[in-house]
């Protein structure tokens, strides 16, 4: 059987002629419907048309196609960062210090904040869970000590108690650090992957810039800034600094 | 008295029809279903629909096959291409539902971080437009099968290509093609901006940025032109180079991840977490955009009796897959990990 008659023949004409005696009719009709079909299919094939190439050469195609899939794998391979990685970056370790500090047992920070009147001073946190924090607040000079319960940070009076209250528990810290991040950069310290943030300024509260250890999922520093630098996205002015060791 | 049969039949069509639509409003308006409302993915789904109709088929060959759903009789060949149209509808609304599920999780992992219950509420309602795909799958399926089996039952399984090519349009259709492409440009645009509507993002154009994942498009146009250029088999070459390139960089992704997850490095599971997401959206559209549309008109031409049966089965099963990726992607965002000191 073949996809196309002999040149000159009708091949319709040929199968009567050859098969007259010797076919009944059905036998012979259904024969020319086989043959039909066949060079129906054989013509449909026929019809796929090859993928068209407009503009260029189909070699200059098929260099750019592989071209593009070694340059789309190395740049994926070689973990080159784009906005979307990044963002997933951000939600995975947001998510992981909110858990960390919600399962924190306790938390000693260190921070340097102003007063109202611009005065700098320092002060120490022991926060156990369970039991009430203690505060431990040095003055500019370091002579002038002050101690402060938990119960006492709640104080929204007392200035030095307000400015104190967002390090004063790992859910203050959690509350401190909810909001848009912002990927900086990553360096690596003592074997761990440090990861610097920022958030921008909120309802009553500054923007902040923050690193978090990629080992432990919790905060190493959290900075308050006066606004970020809208070239850079770093701070321009730091308002307060604290750093923490759970 | 055919006339009297015919419009007795589409009475009886419109009756059907009316019950059916006055059941889905009430249950809309039931309140039952509210936890299931995506007014934007329903708006992309519907609109979606219609743009991709009309990429792939002229108004004269939709109108005819609304018309032999409602119950009019046609020839064996008018009624194989109504079964067509009306089989790509399905295909188009399950590839978009799955596609819009895809764009809705980049837009929330894209958008600001929140806690995690607000990263959770926003991925489950993504996932809820794939829900809608799949039903209004089924409702196109009904006319396909029932006029597929209006054409079994006439007697006439194999129709030759050459009574189907004397039916098809021989009238160019550009002008369907190019509003349905528009359309579907617009409405893909629509649904982003719906979805971002009200959420804060950063910088110019950031979202743009997000979508167009460099990697992601390199590897999945690149890989498609290179599998249609090798196989050189007309649109199914593009169809199938979709999904075969979409699949591998679904697997090359998985596997990504889970090296980062032995390495214990986050950026690693990001990088590939969003290589995963990206080559699946770009190779739904690209089935959705050029494959499909090129097929339909193989189809509706006469130079096919029917889309390619690996095509079909990529087209069911591709959009399962991506399905299956984007829950894997959710598990491995809130999955939590500690780095080792060290």
């Amino acid at each position: 059987m073949t996809a196309k008659p002999p040149d000159g023949t009708n091949l319709d004409e040929l199968l009567k002629r050859a098969l007259a005696d010797d076919l009944p009719p059905d036998v012979a009709a259904g024969m020319q419907d086989r043959l039909d079909r066949f060079r129906a299919g054989m013509k449909e094939k026929e019809k796929w048309m090859p993928v068209r190439t407009p503009f260029f050469p189909r070699s200059a195609w098929a260099m750019l196609s592989i071209l593009m899939l070694v340059s789309g794998s190395l740049l994926q391979g070689l973990g080159s960062r784009n906005p979307l990685s990044d963002r997933i970056s951000i939600i995975r370790t947001s998510l992981a210090v909110s858990r960390e500090l919600a399962a924190a047992r306790s938390m000693s920070s260190s921070a340097r904040i102003q007063n109202e009147d611009g005065k700098s001073f320092d002060c120490d946190i022991e926060w156990r869970s369970g039991s009430q924090a203690e505060v431990l607040v040095k003055g500019p000079d370091e002579s002038s000590l002050r101690n402060f319960k938990l119960g006492e940070l709640q104080d929204a009076a007392d200035p030095v108690a307000r400015a104190l209250a967002p390090f004063a528990t790992p859910a203050a810290v959690a509350e401190l650090l909810s909001g848009g991040w912002r990927f900086v950069t990553f360096s690596r310290e003592a074997g761990c992957d440090l990861g610097t943030y920022t958030t921008p300024a909120g309802t009553g509260r500054e923007a902040l810039e923050f690193v978090i250890d990629m080992c432990t999922n919790l905060p190493v520093r959290i900075t308050g800034t006066g606004g970020a630098s809208s070239s850079s996205g770093r701070p321009e002015e730091i308002l307060w600094e604290a750093r923490f060791r759970f | 008295m055919k006339a009297s049969i015919l419009s007795k039949a589409l009475g009886w069509t419109f009756l059907k029809w009316l019950f059916a639509a006055a059941f889905v409003i009430a249950l809309f308006f039931s309140g039952l279903l509210s936890g299931l409302m995506n007014k934007a993915g329903l708006f992309y789904l519907v609109s979606g629909s219609v743009a991709a109709a009309l990429m792939g088929f002229s108004i004269r060959e939709i109108g005819a096959a609304f018309r032999a759903a409602a119950g009019r009789p046609g020839t064996d060949a008018e009624l194989l291409r109504a079964a067509h149209f009306w089989e790509a509808a399905a295909r188009n609304a399950w590839v978009l539902g799955v596609l819009g599920s895809t764009l809705n999780v980049t837009t929330v992992l894209g958008g600001e971080a929140g806690g995690i219950g607000d990263v959770a509420g926003r991925m489950i309602q993504a996932l809820l437009v794939t829900f809608y795909g799949l039903v209004l799958s089924a409702i196109c399926l009904v006319p396909a099968l029932k006029i597929t089996g209006q054409i079994e039952k006439s007697g006439a399984r194999e129709t030759p290509a050459a009574e189907v090519r004397e039916v098809s349009s021989s009238r160019p259709f550009v002008y369907e093609r190019m509003i349905g492409y528009i359309l579907f440009a617009a409405v893909l645009g629509l649904t982003v901006f719906f979805l971002l509507k009200g959420r804060p993002q950063n910088g110019t154009l950031p979202m743009a940025k997000i979508i167009l994942h460099g990697p992601a498009i390199l590897v999945i146009v690149g890989g498609t032109i290179a599998f249609a250029l090798f196989v050189n088999g007309g649109a199914r070459a593009l169809t199938l180079g979709f999904a075969m390139t979409g699949l591998i960089s679904l697997l090359l992704g998985f596997i990504q991840a889970l090296f980062g997850f032995v390495h214990r490095s986050v950026q690693d599971i990001a990088s590939a977490l969003a290589f995963i997401i990206s080559a699946g959206l770009f190779a739904l559209l690209g089935m959705l955009a050029v494959g499909a549309p090129l097929e339909d008109r193989e189809v509706m031409e006469g130079r096919r009796k029917r889309p390619d049966s690996l095509s079909r089965m990529f087209w069911i099963v591709f959009p399962i897959l991506v399905f299956i990726f984007l829950v894997l992607t959710f598990i491995m965002v809130i999955t939590p990990m500690k780095q080792h000191v060290g």
